[in-house]
């Protein structure tokens, strides 16, 4: 079931990739393998009926809004837009349903899909096994991993081989503060401080409370992006999937969104919304259970 | 902060506005209903009858105890589930019983502050209990109660900003999430407090007002 | 609910118990101070004190907590190095000045309490305003303030969870970080709610006792 290892390519900044393993080529390399897995006659004929909704004619996808680039509000519509609610958004159109977006906390969020208040939670989350316990998840719907995010001046450091005797940072509760928690004697930094946003992270790195912030690797990329005063630096460590979560026992409905991910990724609409987001394709694992190490390769354009 | 964005505070405008309003409204109803729990279990807590004063004992240690975030939780995920509430309805719940242990509180104090010899003066006259209360008592505690009362107010009023956690878009959830889709936390932050400032400036308005009002006449 | 887990997440949880402690106790120190002072201010007959007192009430109600402990670990800084202050001196400093503005109102209402006779005797005595406050009014006010200040102190003990947005990972930090590793809301939730309510059960235990040592002995 660890097939595919390609499949957990990463995006490391746009700079990375004078390498052209084509990228192109990779994103229906890893739609092959899907079909493979699970469910492959459910890319020919989707929609008619899925069973389980919460409300009829409905899919309920809860969101967060506060995890750019995957979920945040754009102040000027006063929509939720990003890549997970774009994905949501296309899929709702495949299965023939209308799609609401109610905006919540994250606990309520979790609360409320285990409750049966929402059909699906989006905010990008990671299948770790320990969450499978607790909800079902989709097929993944990208890869991610940890990258250092710094100031611009910084941009030639080597991310985290290189914070020892530094200030770090990350967000409370996340897989990445996780990975400076568990590795802290190995990596050697002199303070850890954990935000509870990822602006307020942002502003201490920008004021030189931390010098580096340990950030999921596309959320980095796409502020480097936006934002000139900050860049990633070294390499992506710890590739994951991200996945959409469900309620426990509704395997009905969560193969019948797989099955219009699979038909995304297999048409390459999938691949048109990552560009649309991250300005790169990014390989998508076929499996939510194929757990690191990978080889961690750079893309480039579409 | 010297690079202050007005124009991403120009922009998200019309989202905070929303948002306050249903902030306004969730305030307004659940000072409503904690000041109609606080009253009652305020004379419970000075009733003569034993078990009254020990349920309006347990329930202000209760509630007072519990975070205001976890009645929220509970009045939307459990109760809320149960009779079917909406966040807006389960959120009114949740701080009016919440907030209704503190002004419970707040309410007994004034009482008490009252002279026992006014308590004294009207059953002499033959006043009943319920009578003295309403005619003589209260309207002396209101005096000492007022700045607590408001204080507490405006309290409640910011406490709204934790139903967020059960959905209710209000004005604290609402500028988070812009805070963080924006990355421009202090710029929407400030906004809301301004308008928090704005809002609750009219209940410190009411008590200079009450405070005149109920003034000793000395 | 999972009994064994929620059995299982107390011990992490109160790895933050003295954080949270050591933050509220700091915060009840000086905010009992400040609130004291800005309480006589607001009584003192020299009109300038009485306005700052009041600006500082109207400020400081207003404005929601989270908002001022962001400007404290986010702002101060650019007035200079001196304001760097460290994540956990920000919070007791933001906690304080916060907490202050709704203890002055809880002794201010508790002074009002006081008859005016009594003012009047201590007067005719020939004691100074000083000597008449610590002698005369305040003991007999503490009667009346203590169930309004505590509920500020308790508070003022829930809302230190506030400081986990400046990066203080106290209880509540600790709480959501468990509850985004694990997926689990219920128990966590429930357990950080059974710690604050033995925490805020103490308060209540000494508010009885304030009361019952100043009862008017009738």
């Amino acid at each position: 079931m660890i097939a595919i290892p390609v499949a957990f390519a990463l995006a490391v900044t746009a700079c990375g990739s004078d390498d052209d393993a084509s990228p192109t080529t990779e994103a229906p390399a890893a739609t092959e393998a899907p079909a493979a897995t699970e469910a492959p006659a459910a890319t020919e004929a989707p929609v008619e009926g899925v069973s389980g909704l919460v409300e009829d004619g409905k899919l309920i996808v809860a969101t967060t809004g506060n995890f750019p680039p995957f979920t945040a509000i754009n102040p000027d519509s006063g929509e939720n837009e990003g890549y997970t609610i774009d994905i949501a958004r296309e899929a709702a159109t495949r299965l023939g349903l209308e799609l609401e977006l109610p905006t919540v906390d994250f606990v309520a969020e979790l609360e409320g899909l285990s409750q049966g208040l929402y059909d699906i939670a989006d905010s990008g989350i990671w299948p770790t096994p320990e969450r499978q316990e607790s909800f079902l998840f989709s097929r993944p719907m990208t890869s991610t991993g940890i990258i250092a995010q710094v100031r611009a001046e910084d941009a030639d450091s080597a991310g985290f081989a290189d914070v020892s005797g530094l200030n770090v940072g990350g967000i409370q509760g996340s897989s990445q503060e996780k990975y400076l928690l568990e590795n802290e004697a190995e990596l050697g930094y002199s303070s850890y401080l954990g935000f509870a946003g990822a602006g307020e992270a942002l502003i201490a790195l920008k004021q030189g409370r931390v010098d580096v912030l340990s950030q999921d690797s596309l959320v980095a990329s796409f502020v480097a992006a936006n934002d000139e005063e900050l860049a990633t630096a070294g390499p992506t460590v710890l590739a994951h999937p991200l996945s959409f979560a469900f309620q426990l026992g509704n395997e009905a409905k969560r193969d019948a969104f797989d099955a219009v991910l699979n038909e995304m990724i297999a048409d390459g609409s999938l691949a048109a919304i990552q560009q649309a987001w991250f300005g790169v394709c990014i390989p998508v694992p076929a499996d939510i259970d194929a757990q690191e190490p990978y080889d961690i390769l750079p893309t480039g354009d579409c | 902060m010297s690079d202050f964005d007005f124009d991403i505070i120009r922009r998200s405008w019309p989202l905070m506005r929303e948002a306050t309003w249903v902030s306004i409204q969730v305030f307004a109803w659940s000072l409503v209903l904690a000041s109609f729990i606080g009253l009652l279990f305020a004379l419970m807590r000075l009733s003569n009858v034993r078990a009254l004063r020990w349920i309006a004992g347990i329930y202000v240690w209760i509630f007072r105890g519990l975070p205001a975030l976890v009645i929220l939780f509970f009045a939307f995920f459990w109760v809320g589930r149960v009779l079917d509430l909406t966040s807006f309805q389960a959120a009114i719940l949740g701080l009016g019983v919440s907030s209704g242990a503190y002004k419970a509180e707040i309410i007994r104090a004034g009482i008490l502050a009252v002279d026992n010899g006014q308590r004294e003066a009207s059953d002499a006259l033959a006043m009943t209990r319920a009578q003295s209360m309403r005619r003589i008592i209260l309207p002396q505690g209101i005096r000492v109660m007022i700045p607590n009362y408001v204080s507490n107010s405006t309290l409640l009023f910011k406490s709204t900003s934790l139903a967020t956690v059960i959905g209710l878009n209000e004005l604290t959830g609402k500028s988070r999430q812009l805070a963080n889709s924006t990355f421009k936390p202090i710029e929407i932050l400030t906004a809301a407090g301004v308008i928090y400032l704005v809002l609750t400036s009219v209940l410190v308005g009411a008590q200079v007002l009450l405070e005149r009002r109920y003034a000793v006449k000395a | 609910m999972d009994v064994q887990f929620f059995i299982d997440v107390f011990p992490e949880i109160l790895e933050g118990l003295t954080l949270t402690v050591s933050l509220f106790l700091w915060t009840l120190l000086f905010s009992t101070f400040l609130g004291l002072v800005l309480a006589l201010m607001r009584l003192s007959p020299i009109p300038p004190l009485r306005w700052v007192s009041a600006v500082y009430g109207w400020l400081l109600r207003g404005i929601p907590l989270l908002l001022l402990l962001f400007y404290v670990f986010f702002a101060l800084p650019e007035f200079g190095d001196f304001f760097i202050l460290s994540p956990f001196r920000s919070a007791v400093l933001g906690l304080t000045l916060w907490t202050a503005s709704y203890q002055s109102e809880a002794i201010r209402s508790g002074i009002i309490s006081v008859d005016k006779g009594q003012h009047e005797a201590s007067e005719a005595l020939g004691m100074s305003r000083t000597h008449q406050m610590r002698k005369i009014i305040l003991p007999q006010s503490v009667r009346i303030i203590a169930p309004p200040f505590t509920g500020n102190a308790i508070n003022a003990l829930k809302q230190t969870s506030l400081a986990t947005v400046i990066t203080v990972s106290e209880m509540t930090g600790i709480t959501r970080g468990i509850i985004s590793s694990t997926f689990q809301t219920v128990e966590p939730l429930f357990a950080l709610a059974l710690v604050y309510l033995a925490l805020t059960t103490v308060l209540v235990f000494a508010q009885s006792g304030l009361e019952r040592v100043f009862r008017l002995k009738t």
